[in-house]
């Protein structure tokens, strides 16, 4: 699946810092609001959480994919946070695994399975350990876009 | 399958089918619980693949399909093979499977139980909370 309908440079977060999952998402989260794709975003913060406590999202390598579908979601978007050399977040309270590379996707509910293609893309990415690798390195967000776009999984 | 769940034409209202309809809306929203698990578990075979995870995600929705009249659930089943099964309503009375307009007698008597929640359109199930 081509990725660039999905990945925009001003909706990627470099040097994300957070000491929270909630703080996490309401960083990503901010950016799919001034998108206009989120359009309550203290509605899609708990459908996200409620998702997130049904089954978590984060991946053995240092990936997590918070997703959810939401009443206050316009359409399918994306955002990406990337911790850098700050080292990673503990998304997921109940485990020690940190992440550095998190996908955010916002679901309408009135398509609840338009991102699974979205998400198939996004998992085949987060399995090849160069490109993960790469893109954790990106200088900006530009850079970081042109990894994901290059990406043809 | 009860002639209620295939008939597309209107049958005589009499209060047992009021009755039954409204049974299958109660039904309807045990769906709407199933479908989610089902995407769920989808994402999670994704994400982890076969794992634990998935696999409990799956014995909830054994349990939950354990729960739901059979009828219904055939039909849901054949129906959620080409998308959603089951739909909300938008807040002015379209279907969002399909994104056709219901007419507001239907609608009417879809609330009333008069008649089976269903978009007479797609045939996929409403479930009439928006409304």
């Amino acid at each position: 699946m081509n990725l660039s309908p999905f990945v925009k440079p001003e909706r990627i977060i470099l040097a994300l810092h957070a000491d929270s999952q909630r703080e996490t998402l309401q960083k990503l989260i901010q950016s799919l609001v001034a998108a206009d794709i989120v359009t309550d975003e203290e509605e899609f913060l708990r459908d996200i959480e409620r998702r997130e406590a049904e089954v978590t999202t984060v991946m053995e390598n240092s990936i997590a994919i918070p997703h959810a579908r939401s009443h206050a979601v316009r359409r399918l978007g994306l955002a990406i946070g990337i911790t850098g050399e700050l080292g990673g977040i503990r998304f997921n309270p109940e485990s020690d695994a940190e992440s550095k590379l998190l996908f955010c996707i916002a679901i309408p509910s009135f398509a609840p399975t338009s991102h699974i293609p979205l998400l198939q893309s996004i998992a085949k990415f987060s399995h090849d350990p160069k490109r993960v690798e790469k893109i954790l390195k990106s200088k900006t967000p530009a850079g970081a876009a042109r990894c994901l776009v290059s990406f043809k999984g | 399958m009860s002639a209620w769940l295939e008939s597309g034409t209107g049958p005589t209202v009499t209060p047992s089918t009021i009755h039954r309809e409204s049974a299958l809306l109660a039904e309807i929203e045990k769906l709407l619980e199933l479908q989610e698990l089902e995407i769920v578990r989808k994402e999670s075979r994704i994400v982890h693949g076969e794992s634990p995870t998935s696999e409990s995600v799956g014995n909830k929705i054994e349990t939950m399909r354990a729960g739901i009249n059979k009828d219904v659930l055939s039909r849901y089943d054949r129906i959620s093979v080409h998308g959603p099964g089951v739909v909300r309503i938008h807040k002015h009375g379209m279907c969002l499977g399909c994104n056709l307009a219901i007419p507001q007698g239907d609608l009417n008597r879809m609330t009333t139980g008069k008649t089976e929640p269903v978009c007479p359109h797609c045939g996929r199930f409403l479930s009439l909370l928006e409304i």
